[in-house]
């Protein structure tokens, strides 16, 4: 089919205005990695855009010889896995229970789980709750209060709800109990769902700099993305400056201006690349499909 | 079926909105907590007030937390100075971060009662919230058994950092009874010298050379005033003799007119400088983005030579870098300062673009879960004193500096000198340990030591600083203080006038069109600042102001 001169001019502004899109949304990640390449006082003259003018490795060599933030680095990484791993396993399993129309009480705990979706006690009752249960100053408060999340609680029950009974049924004649068929028929199943639940997962334990940097004063068990947090904050001119002398701005200009741009995007770097090269590995999950070819009716 | 869901749908709210009720008495329970521990604490103190304790006898630890979402303290022990402190007087800091999140940080903290054992903060607010809870330690007990802060800080600091109760629980840092500071013009030498070194001395000066500099170089900023437009702040001190610039600065907004405090918006001063600064903004000699630019973005034009005439409270840091980078590539550039301008017919010697007050940058402050606080007080007076500071500044003896003199002031190596490079490196990394400096102290070995090196030698800030801004910088002690709490009515007004100030300010600057606009927006600013309370709120500075000069016996 021959596409006339209209259809051809419309493509080419969509793909143009597309382009333009991916661009800018592209490109400050683009500078931000072209800088982290770029000798620190070198970048401090400005102009950088599309490639580094001073090549070189020092600033990750800072990074990673740094032991802070390696160790926050570890810390994100052990958070990430551990935390995505039991959060995915318990809310697949209280999301299989509650798929069942068979359990007591399942409105029930529905309407408790839709409230909390809506409701919280707010930080200081949180912070309060924590440390009475002892969380707190340790790994597993990051790992622990948001164990189960509602809203993935409900998409596994819908996903779960649609897999045809017929596949349990079979399996229970069999003499295959409710945990053996959760773990041998449904989430086998589940792929695609496990895949993008746990990604969300991953990225939100990731990225989360918040919660760490309330509960936590140790400055070991700091993930990189709280200690980036403090790094880039160096940067900003706070209101406190404002109502300070100038001798004691300059003293405290002093203890703040150590950290070039090029370190600080260096840092950035290594903390978002990561979770960046997760997304390519859990792709052929998405893409899979949903159950394809288990039951012909 | 329909009924039974709304049962329990009614059930489940009751639960949950029960549950909440409860959460609020968990509350209270917790403030129970920290007022169970005050008087746990009140108790140690009074048994503690026996015989001195001696540093260096036992080990002492005791845990650190800076209230800033950008300090971040180091590893103690990890750099030559902790290092030292900690085999030689056995002394550990456990460090406590603020995460990036000072403010929340600390409420949970407070909330909890699970204070760390040293604070260190602005003075005001924070400091009175935690008195209040009664999570501190006075020091009155510990100031005659520890030398070091009665001696250097002084009578009327101490006095006036005392709190309401009249107690002493603030431990200063940089506090200073000479003036210290780096405000003031620095100028970009070669680009001065290239246009034949003209005087720079009144403000007409100023705008006649800055015009030149426009027609010459047109890609450089011919002045700069720094980020969120600091620099024109402190010109306000070139049109009047003895004004600093706090006067009319957000914080204070409230200018001294025989003995009461009188409104920013009518005051003369404070109008000439907005014209004039709105005049240099309308020809393009100040840069177009003055009031959004960050900070790098200044310290980029500085230390590329971008700029013509830099004016801000601190502009040695980048000053100094920006000479360093610049005076490599070609001899005759690099920067220097000038003395500040002034306005024509003023005496010179009267004008002073930077404020430095007596009670210093910050506080510590100890608070009622140290084991012991007069272990903490005694670690911190020596850390004031002398050799705390020597080793704190510079490293542990043999190093850069061997053997005191007579003064106590430590005798510099040749190391000092040559190995800069390793010397900054020192320096850099104990920056973020020094909590409680001593401004005469440190300030005058600098100084002893500079006076006997040759001129190739010397410090370019030490130099700047011992020439002009030391002379120039004004004491404002008796203007501390003045700003009422934020949940008070005068605190509420203050929210409002500053908001009304700063709106006022930039838009003087940037969208009047004339003089006459100018001073339009800030007669609309007064009125609107009336409208809100802005002479009640006048009233108590004064008051507050009155009271300071009665501490300092004025």
């Amino acid at each position: 089919m021959k596409q006339s001169a209209g259809d051809r001019t419309l493509l080419f502004i969509i793909y143009a205005l597309l382009a333009l899109m991916a661009f800018f949304s592209f490109y400050p990640f683009w500078n931000a990695a072209v800088i982290s390449f770029n000798n620190g006082t070198d970048t401090m003259r400005g102009g950088i855009t599309f490639w580094p003018r001073s090549f070189t490795l020092e600033n990750y060599a800072v990074v990673f010889e740094d032991s802070r933030l390696i160790n926050g680095f570890v810390i994100s990484v052990l958070r990430t896995v551990i935390g995505t791993l039991l959060s995915i396993g318990a809310t697949a399993i209280f999301a299989y229970g509650m798929s069942k129309s068979e359990l007591i009480g399942r409105k029930g705990y529905m309407v408790f789980c839709i409230i909390t979706m809506y409701f919280s006690g707010g930080l200081i009752p949180t912070f309060l709750l924590i440390r009475s249960l002892d969380l707190f100053n340790s790994f597993w408060v990051m790992v622990i209060p948001g164990l189960i999340s509602v809203w993935n609680m409900i998409i596994f029950r819908t996903f779960f709800k649609g897999i045809p009974a017929g596949l349990e049924e079979s399996a229970k004649i069999d003499g295959c109990s409710n945990w053996g068929v959760l773990f041998r028929i449904v989430l086998p199943l589940s792929g695609p769902v496990i895949a993008t639940l746990s990604l969300f997962t991953a990225v939100y334990h990731w990225n989360d700099w918040f919660t760490p940097s309330i509960y936590i004063s140790n400055a070991d068990l700091l993930p990189i993305q709280t200690k980036l947090q403090q790094i880039l904050n160096s940067n900003i001119m706070s209101e406190q400056m404002a109502q300070m002398d100038s001798a004691a701005q300059g003293r405290m200009g002093r203890m703040k201006a150590v950290t070039t741009k090029s370190l600080s995007m260096a840092t950035m770097m290594v903390a978002t690349i990561p979770i960046l090269c997760v997304y390519p590995f859990l792709q052929k999950y998405f893409v899979k499909g949903v159950l394809v070819g288990s039951l012909k009716e | 079926m329909m009924k039974n869901g709304k049962k329990v749908f009614g059930f489940g709210s009751a639960l949950l909105a029960l549950t909440l009720a409860m959460t609020g008495c968990t509350g209270g329970g917790g403030s129970s907590t920290v007022s169970g521990e005050a008087k746990g604490g009140e108790g140690s103190t009074a048994e503690a007030a026996g015989n001195a304790y001696v540093l260096g006898e036992q080990p002492l630890e005791f845990s650190f937390y800076g209230h800033y979402d950008w300090y971040t303290m180091p590893n103690w022990g990890e750099d030559k100075a902790s290092e030292w402190i900690k085999a030689n007087k056995k002394v550990n800091v456990v460090p406590i971060s603020s995460g990036g999140n000072a403010k929340q940080k600390l409420s949970t903290m407070i909330v909890s009662g699970e204070l760390p054992d040293v604070i260190w903060t602005e003075r005001g607010a924070d400091v009175e919230s935690l008195r209040k809870a009664g999570a501190l330690v006075p020091f009155d007990d510990y100031l005659d058994k520890y030398p070091n802060l009665k001696k250097w800080a002084g009578q009327e600091t101490i006095d006036m950092l005392r709190s309401e109760d009249g107690k002493l629980y603030q431990f200063p840092n940089w506090y200073t009874t000479q003036p210290n500071g780096n405000a003031g013009y620095l100028v970009n030498k070669k680009i001065y010298n290239d246009l034949g070194a003209p005087s720079l001395e009144t403000t007409d000066d100023l705008y006649d050379y800055l015009v030149q500099v426009k027609a010459k170089y047109p890609d450089v900023v011919p002045l700069e005033v720094g980020q969120s437009a600091g620099g024109v702040d402190i010109m306000t001190s070139a049109f009047a003799e003895n004004r600093p610039y706090q006067y009319s600065s957000l914080s204070m907004k409230a200018i001294p007119s025989g003995d009461a405090l009188t409104s920013v918006f009518t005051d003369e001063v404070f109008r000439e400088t907005l014209v004039y600064a709105n005049r240099l903004y309308r020809e393009k000699l100040i840069s177009q983005d003055a009031f959004t630019q960050p900070l790098e973005q200044v310290e980029q034009k500085i230390i590329t030579g971008k700029a013509a005439v830099y004016v801000a409270s601190s502009p040695t840091e980048f000053g100094a870098i920006g000479n360093s980078i610049l005076s490599e590539e070609d001899p005759e550039a690099g920067y220097i300062m000038v003395w500040p301008v002034h306005k024509e017919g003023l005496d010179k010697n009267k004008i002073f673009p930077g404020t430095y007050n007596q009670l210093g940058w910050n506080v510590s402050v100890i608070t009622k879960s140290a084991k012991d606080p007069e272990a903490v007080f005694a670690f911190l007076d020596w850390l004031t004193g002398p050799e705390g500071q020597r080793i704190s500044m510079w490293g542990p003896e043999g190093l850069y500096w061997d053997g005191v003199d007579e003064e106590e002031a430590p005798k510099f190596t040749d190391a000092f000198t040559s190995d800069t490079k390793g010397r900054d490196e020192l320096m850099n990394s104990t920056v973020n340990l020094q909590w409680v400096g001593n401004t005469v102290y440190v300030d005058n070995s600098k100084m002893k030591f500079e006076s006997t090196l040759p001129e190739d030698k010397k410090s370019w800030e030490t130099k700047w600083q011992s020439e002009i801004t030391w002379k120039t910088q004004y004491d404002t002690t008796e203007f501390v203080n003045l700003n009422p709490a934020g949940d008070t009515n005068e605190g509420i007004i203050e929210q409002s006038v500053g908001e009304i100030y700063e709106k006022a300010k930039a838009q003087a600057i940037l969208n009047a069109g004339s003089e006459e606009e100018v001073l339009a927006i800030l007669d609309q600013a007064e009125k609107d600042a009336q409208q809100v309370g802005y002479a009640q709120l006048l009233e108590y500075k004064t008051q507050k102001w009155k009271e300071n000069l009665e501490k300092l016996g004025r």
